[in-house]
């Protein structure tokens, strides 16, 4: 084992230290975009894995993997928002049609 | 030369995986939201390509180096724009900021968009 892939596995070793950090606040994140972002974060760790894969094995086929997995993660995202949006706007126009049914009836019983 | 090229990329690798830590202990760390958002996207983005940089030095070879200009130009274009897309929706979807950010000049767009009076009535 030479000094190289001494050091390759090391920077393996502090990247899944950080996926192990991301897992922790994927788990307690309060609200879903702080799991959003922390998906975002582990995936952005396992390109990196795989691309420092990659020189270790000495097979540079695991590169495309890596280019594949830049382009689906922001469709992940993405998606993710889209829904988040849908869900809002639903509510606020509960909420709109809440806020007319109140003044209404504040009106009736004046 | 051998030698010098599997030190430098070697390096590279290190000072990467090492922005990399630094971004998942910000995550974990961080008060708020909006801060962890901003400590992700630069440092995962700088430290993506420091790696990548390292193995396309280390390679030496055309084809790796098309791969990896390609891998660095995605993450640098679609992370800034997967970042603002979240926090707006998050600003829309009224998460919480931290007590010491100074929203003064942001209050019109959060009484505009933001129903406060809905953040205890949690969808998610």
């Amino acid at each position: 084992m030479t000094l190289f892939e001494i050091s390759l596995i090391i920077a393996i070793t502090i990247i899944s230290l950080g996926i192990l950090l991301a897992i922790i606040r994927l788990i307690m994140g309060p609200f879903l975009p702080d799991r959003v972002t922390a998906f975002d974060l582990i995936s952005a760790n396992v390109i990196a894995i795989i691309a420092i894969f990659a020189v270790l094995s000495g097979s540079y086929q695991y590169f495309d993997v890596a280019v594949l997995l830049s382009l689906i993660i922001f469709f992940g995202a993405v998606s993710f928002t889209y829904h988040m949006n849908k869900v809002i706007k639903k509510r606020n126009e509960k909420l709109d049609e809440q806020l007319e049914e109140s003044e209404y009836k504040d009106k009736l019983f004046q | 030369m051998d030698l010098f090229i599997e030190i430098i990329s070697s390096i590279l690798i290190l000072i990467g995986a090492g922005f990399m830590g630094i971004a998942s202990i910000g995550m974990l760390r961080l008060p708020d939201f909006y801060i962890r958002m901003s400590a992700i996207t630069k440092a995962a983005t700088l430290g993506t390509g420091l790696i990548i940089l390292g193995i396309v030095i280390y390679f030496n070879d055309l084809v790796i180096a098309g791969k990896g200009f390609v891998i660095f130009t995605f993450t640098i274009l679609t992370s800034p724009v997967a970042a603002h897309i979240i926090s707006r929706a998050a600003t829309r979807k009224g998460v919480p900021f931290w007590g010491k950010t100074d929203v003064k000049e942001f209050e019109g767009y959060l009484k505009k968009y933001r129903r406060v009076e809905l953040e205890k009535e949690d969808i998610y």
